[in-house]
């Protein structure tokens, strides 16, 4: 009970610091974000000579793509799953037959 | 003189990092041996741990047995997805095919895979990020499987992936209990559920992996192999004719692959790759995929519980991810110390089935993402 406890507290602290880390994050994801603006226009120059600039994804796009992710994903699972569930009472309807009414 | 020197010619090989590495080998030993913590896995990833962290070890490198091993076997996910085979074998789908809205409970306790990607895509690359999520599926070989597809072999992260994918499966009756009471009321705990199951007949638990298959086929083709994998264990079981292959997939086959499988798997365990901070980050995350996915099922129960007219006890909801069957022992347990008459088992061992299939098509899912 004592351990439960302890850990219960250890637990909020990590997820505590876990969200303290978010808006840090985000506030680096938004630096590196100018540095790759600052140094776009370096590269720019280089693309007026004709060469392709392939721009590495920075935290805030990272973050935003697995956003992305977690909708569709959750949505995607629910999908598969809700039609695994309709197929299995097909399924027992069909081999079963229609449940007996009650008299 | 010179010879008998050259015996000791290998300690200058020796760094503190292996040392340390030891250690870890000894700790993840001593928690399969002396406190029971998964030690068909842990044991062999121990030892391994320390075999491949010996200078010059003939146990790794080009033509060392594990890393023949290891390519045979991991690199192309061969192990884990014969593994499932076994795991099929294992899974009687009764409790579920007598009540398949359980299933929605395993898809919801998923939720903590996306939101540790989330958090983990601040630090990490997004296939990295994505891999590190699916330590939330509670689910071994599917992290292996899904790690390998998307950072390759020679990822430096991988190693402490497995460990962590293992560790808090091993670690599912300490992590769980603290979460589930962090958000559920004492009166809510103490909901008694009645179980009304449906006997099942034998042609649907033959059809139903056949159906799964080509459900989760159609929608996310990348999980064909881990779905069907597991279904076909599963039919193996349910036909009724194979008893020998069924009992040979569930105890010789699954032992074998689990012995090759976790001594293998510590071929990602050398120093150089397993001791730097984002080990650590990469554990500290896999703790927080778990406690999402535990407190995920919980409030999907109670968000039901909003809409409908006979409750239900929401911690059968924890029992969603796909640690199985500990997790349905753990919230069974948590019952009964609220209520001595209160029997969740049914209800639990349903929703843990309903994890692993939920889990393997999170899997797939995300592989799908990523082409």
């Amino acid at each position: 009970m004592k351990n439960n406890r302890i850990f219960s507290k250890a637990l909020c602290l990590l997820i505590a610091v876990m969200l303290m880390l978010v808006p840090v994050s985000v506030f680096a994801a938004a630096e590196s974000h100018n540095h790759i603006d600052e140094n776009s226009d370096s590269v720019c120059d280089v693309a007026e000579c004709g060469a392709e600039i392939v721009k590495e994804p920075t935290i805030l796009d990272n973050v935003l793509e697995s956003l992305k992710m977690f909708v569709i994903g959750m949505i995607g699972i629910f999908v598969v799953v809700g039609i695994i569930i309709i197929v299995i009472y097909a399924l027992t309807r069909f081999i079963d037959g229609a449940p007996k009414k009650q008299s | 003189m010179k010879e008998l020197l050259s015996i000791f010619e290998n300690f200058g090989n020796l760094d503190i990092g292996m040392v340390v590495m030891w250690v870890i080998g000894g700790i993840l030993i001593y928690l399969a041996i002396a406190k029971d913590m998964e030690p068909t896995l842990l044991l062999p990833m121990g030892f391994g741990t320390i075999l491949v962290n010996l200078p010059l070890s003939g146990a790794i490198g080009e033509e060392g047995p594990l890393t023949v091993l290891f390519n045979a076997g991991i690199a192309n996910e061969l192990f884990p997805l014969l593994l499932f085979i076994g795991i099929g074998a294992m899974i009687d789908f009764e409790p579920l095919l007598s009540n398949p809205k359980l299933l929605l409970f395993g898809a919801a306790a998923q939720s903590g895979i996306f939101i540790t990607m989330i958090l983990a895509s601040f630090f990490f690359t997004l296939p990295e990020a994505a891999s590190i999520g699916i330590i939330g599926a509670a689910d071994g070989p599917t992290a292996i499987f899904v790690a390998n597809t998307l950072l390759g072999t020679n990822s430096n992260i991988t190693g402490a992936i497995m460990v962590a994918a293992y560790s808090y499966m091993a670690l599912v009756p300490v992590i769980q209990p603290p979460v589930i009471k962090l958000v559920t009321t004492k009166k809510e705990r103490q909901i008694k559920m009645a179980y009304a199951g449906k006997p099942v007949k034998k042609l649907t638990k033959i059809l139903f992996p056949i159906i799964v298959t080509i459900v989760a086929g159609l929608f996310a083709p990348q999980s064909v192999a881990l779905v069907g994998f597991l279904m076909f264990g599963n039919l193996i079981r349910a036909c009724g004719v194979l008893d020998a292959l069924s009992e040979t997939a569930q105890k010789v086959l699954a032992n074998l692959i689990t012995i090759f499988l976790g001594i293998t798997v510590s071929v990602q365990m050398t120093a150089d790759k397993f001791l730097n901070w984002t080990t650590l980050l990469i554990i500290a995350l896999g703790l927080f995929a778990f406690v999402f996915d535990t407190a995920g099922g919980v409030l999907f129960a109670k968000l039901i519980n909003l809409f409908s007219k006979k409750k239900i006890n929401p911690m059968i909801g924890a029992a969603g991810i796909s640690a199985f069957p500990m997790s349905s022992r753990v919230v069974h347990k948590l019952g009964i110390e609220e209520d001595p008459s209160n029997f969740l088992l049914p209800h639990t061992v349903g929703i843990n089935v309903s994890g692993q299939i939920a889990s393997v098509i999170a899997g797939g899912l995300i592989l799908n993402f990523f082409g």
